[in-house]
């Protein structure tokens, strides 16, 4: 039986009014691995798209590809990812931050490593989010990652 | 539309819903980032504003003058502005920016689209050359055609000219490039030639600003309690034109807002300049009614062949009502960039009614009727998501194979032509003669050599420091220096490697405006301000 572990966190650009997608993280660093999953794959159907930036153009041929779900490392719902993403209805978890704090503390000390380790905690993994039951913030949604083990 | 006025007149016609609240006179109404302005505080030792209506109030209270706090009017413009005034709307400007785009610097570099440095390499552009073709514009329409014009979009939909980002831009977008030519070093703010670009710039963004705004007398929507309204004439067509909408209609409507709108941004390289929105305009019991373009097919970029082989529009148009109640609305601001933003951050669960059409023309000299818009059936919808889809898709595998300096420059191309003086060349007739004799795209020497620049964090991380905590906005002069490091330094070396003048590029300068350049070569037109008091019929 699997169960659910609270990862981490993030800002949504808006509230679900269910809880989910469900997906397994895939990380995109490259605009070709972008190219050769939308040139390969017709339906991204159970994946979550993990990228680095907030920027909307990075994304784009995923989201119009429908992916069900984005996990960003930086910016806000006030990004350019943030606005379509609320836009397309797309659940998106922004500046994903998680729970170990011993993670946390690295960015203060070493960004790019602390990028590095938040990326290999989610990458490969499945995860649930719930963009519907957190509070309410300064112009977005507290979004909730569970990771399915 | 002053809204705090019309909700106070209207109060008994109106139901008490909360998001009305953002029009009583003394609220400080919500915040949306933690974040305060610090530029009041670094050039003047005052407080820390924060965003939103209190912060609108606050700096409105501490201006110099009382430009930002009353309503401008013609003979603002006729008597012509103080240096108090000019630097009291650069303020404003400053903390409006930073209302607007200070959440944005946490998002980082795209892998994509190198869009901090075509920024950079643009704003510089548009602070250089922007002011020249500004008062280019002002001498072959005059200030009134000019006002009448952006006035007149109001009455129009799906054009580029009507977009409130781009008229915005004119104003903070060229003083973006200022921040970073004094950042750098290029000139100091007391340098004449600085001064006469600053005051090209804020006065036809003050104009343009006034006639979009229908002369109501705000120049930005922050100071208008966030909104801004279309012609009456504009929300009757769309209003006749609503319809009911179910959960499974609200899908099939934001999956073509969603597709069109990830287009738009892609069209203009991960930039605001593809989509605006008008309102929120007050309906019926004190519901929402939003217009939104989205620019979908710009022929003007080479890129939007992958638009024009599936026939998509130049623009596509939405209109769409909230019900407040549904999604328990508390604020709804449209911001100066065109953008909505909503506190609770979702506004999709109040959207009731809905009706959509394309638009296949570009700005045209005079409006465009609404009766010659395609009104997009349901059955078409899906389709039309489908190619705008498909669109993105090869848009995405064309960039991706773009060198980096490509993209740069596309980029630069986009912000040439958007959000800046550009978009209003076409419907004004003057957009040939500015690509042919006056090499619109050209880069300014001082503009390449600020991409060189870019590195060492200078775009990511100095620059954006400069312009949201308000460091890097400075004001204009009482007194302007007589020694020009512009003149002798920026435009000496400029000419020396061919550029001709700001205005013209590297083009010979045209025997019709040869005599309308002083010694430096810099633009001087006799464009008196002679608007007439009937300027709107």
């Amino acid at each position: 039986m699997s169960t659910e572990v609270l990862v981490g966190e993030g800002m949504a650009p808006a509230r679900l009014p269910t809880v989910g997608p469900e997906g397994v993280v895939r990380r995109f660093r490259k605009p070709a691995e972008v190219v050769n999953l939308v040139s390969t794959t017709k339906d991204l159907k159970g994946i979550i798209g993990l990228v680095r930036g907030g920027t909307m153009g990075f994304s784009a041929a995923l989201l119009a590809h429908g992916i069900p779900g984005m996990i960003t490392l930086e910016g806000a719902p006030q990004s350019h990812l943030g606005i379509i993403a609320r836009e397309m209805g797309t659940p998106c978890v922004m500046t994903f931050t998680p729970k170990d704090e011993s993670v946390t503390a690295m960015k203060e000390t070493d960004y790019e490593a602390y990028l590095e380790k938040v990326s290999s905690l989610l990458e490969g993994k499945k995860v649930k989010f719930d963009l519907k039951s957190g509070e309410e913030r300064e112009g977005w949604v507290q979004g909730l990652v569970y990771e399915i083990r | 539309m002053d809204y705090m006025e019309y909700v106070k007149e209207n109060r008994s016609k109106l139901k008490n819903y909360e998001w009305l609240k953002q029009f009583d006179e003394d609220t400080d109404g919500h915040r949306f980032t933690p974040m305060k302005f610090m530029g009041m505080k670094l050039k003047y030792g005052l407080d820390e504003p924060p965003d939103g209506i209190a912060g609108d109030r606050w700096m409105k209270q501490n201006a110099k003058t009382d430009i930002t706090r009353k309503k401008v009017t013609l003979d603002d413009f006729r008597r012509g502005l103080s240096v108090d005034e000019y630097n009291d709307l650069i303020n404003y400007a400053a903390w409006n920016s930073f209302d607007t785009l200070s959440l944005r610097v946490t998002e980082g570099l795209s892998e994509i689209i190198p869009r901090a440095q075509y920024e950079f390499t643009a704003f510089v552009r548009h602070f250089v050359r922007g002011p020249e073709f500004n008062k280019f514009v002002i001498h072959k329409v005059g200030w009134e055609r000019y006002m009448r014009r952006f006035y007149d979009t109001r009455k129009e939909i799906g054009v580029k000219i009507e977009h409130l980002g781009h008229t915005w831009a004119i104003m903070c977008c060229q003083l973006f490039g200022d921040i970073a030519l004094e950042s750098l070093g290029y000139f100091e703010p007391d340098d004449p030639l600085i001064v006469d670009k600053k005051i090209w710039t804020v006065l036809p963004w003050a104009a343009r600003s006034f006639a979009l705004k229908g002369g109501d007398g705000y120049l930005m929507t922050s100071q208008n309690r966030y909104g801004i309204t279309k012609d009456q004439s504009v929300v009757d067509f769309v209003m006749n034109k609503m319809e009911p909408v179910d959960a499974k209609r609200v899908k099939l409507f934001q999956q073509l807002d969603g597709a069109a709108t990830l287009l738009g941004y892609c069209m203009h390289y991960d930039c605001r300049a593809g989509m605006g929105d008008y309102g929120p305009h007050i309906v019926e019991d004190g519901k929402i009614l939003i217009i939104r373009g989205i620019y979908t097919n710009e022929p003007l970029f080479s890129w939007s062949e992958v638009a024009q082989r599936r026939n998509i529009p130049f623009s596509v148009n939405l209109a769409f009502i909230i019900n407040p109640e549904k999604m328990g609305l508390q604020e709804y601001r449209v911001l100066d960039l065109g953008t909505s933003f909503t506190r609770p951050a979702d506004f999709w669960p109040g959207v009731e009614r809905v009706c959509m059409f394309l638009r296949y023309e570009p700005d045209t000299p005079e409006p465009l009727p609404l009766s010659k818009l395609r009104r997009l059936t349901w059955s078409e919808v899906p389709d039309v998501v489908n190619d705008i889809n498909a669109a993105t898709t090869e848009w995405y595998q064309e960039v991706a194979k773009m060198t980096h300096r490509q993209k740069v420059y596309n980029g630069y191309q986009v912000y040439s032509m958007d959000p800046s003086v550009g978009s209003c060349l076409r419907p004004f007739g003057l957009w040939d003669y500015c690509d042919e004799v006056l090499d619109f795209w050209e880069v300014p020497p001082v503009s390449s050599d600020s991409y060189y620049q870019v590195k060492g964090k200078v775009a990511t991380e100095i620059m954006p420091q400069r312009l949201f905590t308000g460091a890097g906005w400075t004001d204009i002069p009482v007194k302007p220096s007589a020694k020009s490091k512009y003149r002798d330094d920026v435009l000496k070396r400029a000419y020396e490697l061919g550029w001709e003048s700001d205005l013209t590029g590297t083009k010979p300068i045209p025997s019709e405006l040869k005599s309308l350049m002083d010694e430096d070569r810099i633009f001087r037109p006799d464009v008196k301000f002679n608007v007439p008091d009937n300027w709107m019929k």
